[in-house]
């Protein structure tokens, strides 16, 4: 069984030491694209918990019967084979959500996170803990999203969650709403991220994302 | 060089189809609900486009107004739907369908039976970007297209015409110009082959 110090370590790593976002900046063609209104990150933060936390686990299953040069291979097919299944749940079951996210669900399967934690960890971990990483993983990814979202969906259309919460007199940041919005807000929050948190040691992730 | 081996195919093999044949029953699972939602939405964008409140009705109720008082109808090349409330023609549905900005647009327009009025027009499917362009679901937007009159003799195609041009009946969506565009012009353009063509059968 896992213990939980271990679970604990794999939390913080993910939601704030590693947090793939701001520390890793990884997945942020997904995090600029979706993040005008709340409720589209939260429910694409969702997609990716379930898909970066069962992607993992199944790598760790099979990691020691793959073969290691087409490992990157498998990982592709399981993680496209999860995110097809969040595409067909969202169709079947939520086809308001499913509409408002369109194409960003499919694009899961880009998202360098899912990718990134089932190379780096699942391929070396066993099973439970490689879930419980995908999880935490997948919760950094979604903190990030919806306070990015907070600010964007609050200051370019003055609502949150859909709901209006200023008066009349309150001018829409159109700017925010656009992609530029996106660049500038996510550029702040991952400086005041990195303020706030420093950084340990030197950073052993190399490379950037998409 | 590496040693080709045929095990590695035969692993790749066997992984694939474990998550082929999983995702292949997941969605025969869920195949019917998925068009059960499908055809709600259509029966529902066909109530909207007609004027009809459909929002306190069950998926059943909206159904049966459907199968019971919306009637199509195929004339030469044009498939349309007419509209009833009670016994007496309310309206004739279009479906619409073009190119926008980032893929195809499909949705319904109604005209009124004398076809010099809008009633509503309503938007069923396209990838226009969430937020910006996919704003023309918003009822904020569609709601404008209700009551225009249009002039069947008019000589050019522009029954559309964004504020604040003259005579313009609608907003544009700020920050989605194109898609704007776009909409304008298929609206535009199918408005002008229901007027030839359902002229050309008075005659």
């Amino acid at each position: 069984m896992i213990k939980l110090k271990e679970l604990k370590n794999i939390f913080t790593r993910g939601l704030i030491k590693d947090n793939p976002v701001y520390r890793q900046i990884l997945g942020i063609c997904s995090a600029l694209a979706v993040t005008n209104l709340m409720i589209n990150s939260l429910v694409m933060g969702i997609g990716l918990i379930f898909v970066s936390s069962f992607s993992s686990l199944t790598v760790s299953i099979i990691r020691k019967y793959t073969p290691k040069h087409i490992r990157m291979m498998v990982q592709t097919l399981i993680i496209s084979a999860y995110v097809i299944i969040v595409d067909i749940i969202l169709k079947a079951y939520y086809p308001n959500m499913s509409e408002a996210l369109g194409p960003y669900v499919g694009l899961i399967i880009t998202n360098c996170i899912i990718m990134g934690r089932c190379e780096s960890f699942a391929q070396k971990n066993p099973p439970l803990s490689s879930f419980f990483d995908g999880i935490a993983c997948g919760f950094g990814y979604t903190f990030v999203l919806v306070s990015v979202a907070f600010f964007r969906e609050f200051l370019g259309f003055g609502t949150l969650f859909g709901f209006s919460v200023v008066g009349d007199w309150w001018v829409n940041w159109i700017f925010m709403i656009m992609p530029p919005g996106a660049f500038f807000m996510m550029a702040i929050l991952i400086w005041v991220a990195n303020s706030l948190v420093p950084a340990e040691e030197e950073s052993i992730v190399t490379g950037g994302g998409h | 060089m590496k040693k080709f081996n045929y095990s590695s195919i035969l692993f790749m093999l066997v992984i694939t189809i474990i998550f082929t044949s999983a995702l292949a029953t997941i969605h025969q699972l869920t195949k019917d609900q998925v068009q059960l939602n499908e055809e709600l939405k259509e029966h529902k964008s066909m109530l909207y486009v007609l004027d009809i409140p459909f929002e306190n009705k069950t998926a059943i109720e909206v159904s049966n107004i459907r199968t019971n008082y919306i009637k199509e109808i195929k004339k030469e090349s044009l498939i349309y739907y007419e509209g009833f409330k009670g016994d007496t023609l309310i309206g004739y549905i279009f479906p619409i369908e073009g190119d926008a900005v980032w893929g195809y647009l499909r949705g319904f327009i109604s005209l009124s039976p004398d076809l010099t009025e809008i009633i509503g027009v309503d938007f069923l499917s396209h990838n226009e970007t969430p937020g910006l362009g996919g704003r023309i679901d918003e009822l904020q937007f569609k709601q404008q297209f209700r009551g225009i009159q249009i002039d069947p003799d008019q000589e050019d195609e522009n029954y559309i015409i964004y504020k604040p041009n003259p005579n313009g009946q609608v907003d544009a969506i700020s920050g989605a110009t194109g898609t704007s565009d776009a909409v304008k012009r298929i609206i535009n353009k199918k408005l002008e082959s229901i007027l030839m063509e359902m002229k050309g059968g008075d005659n």
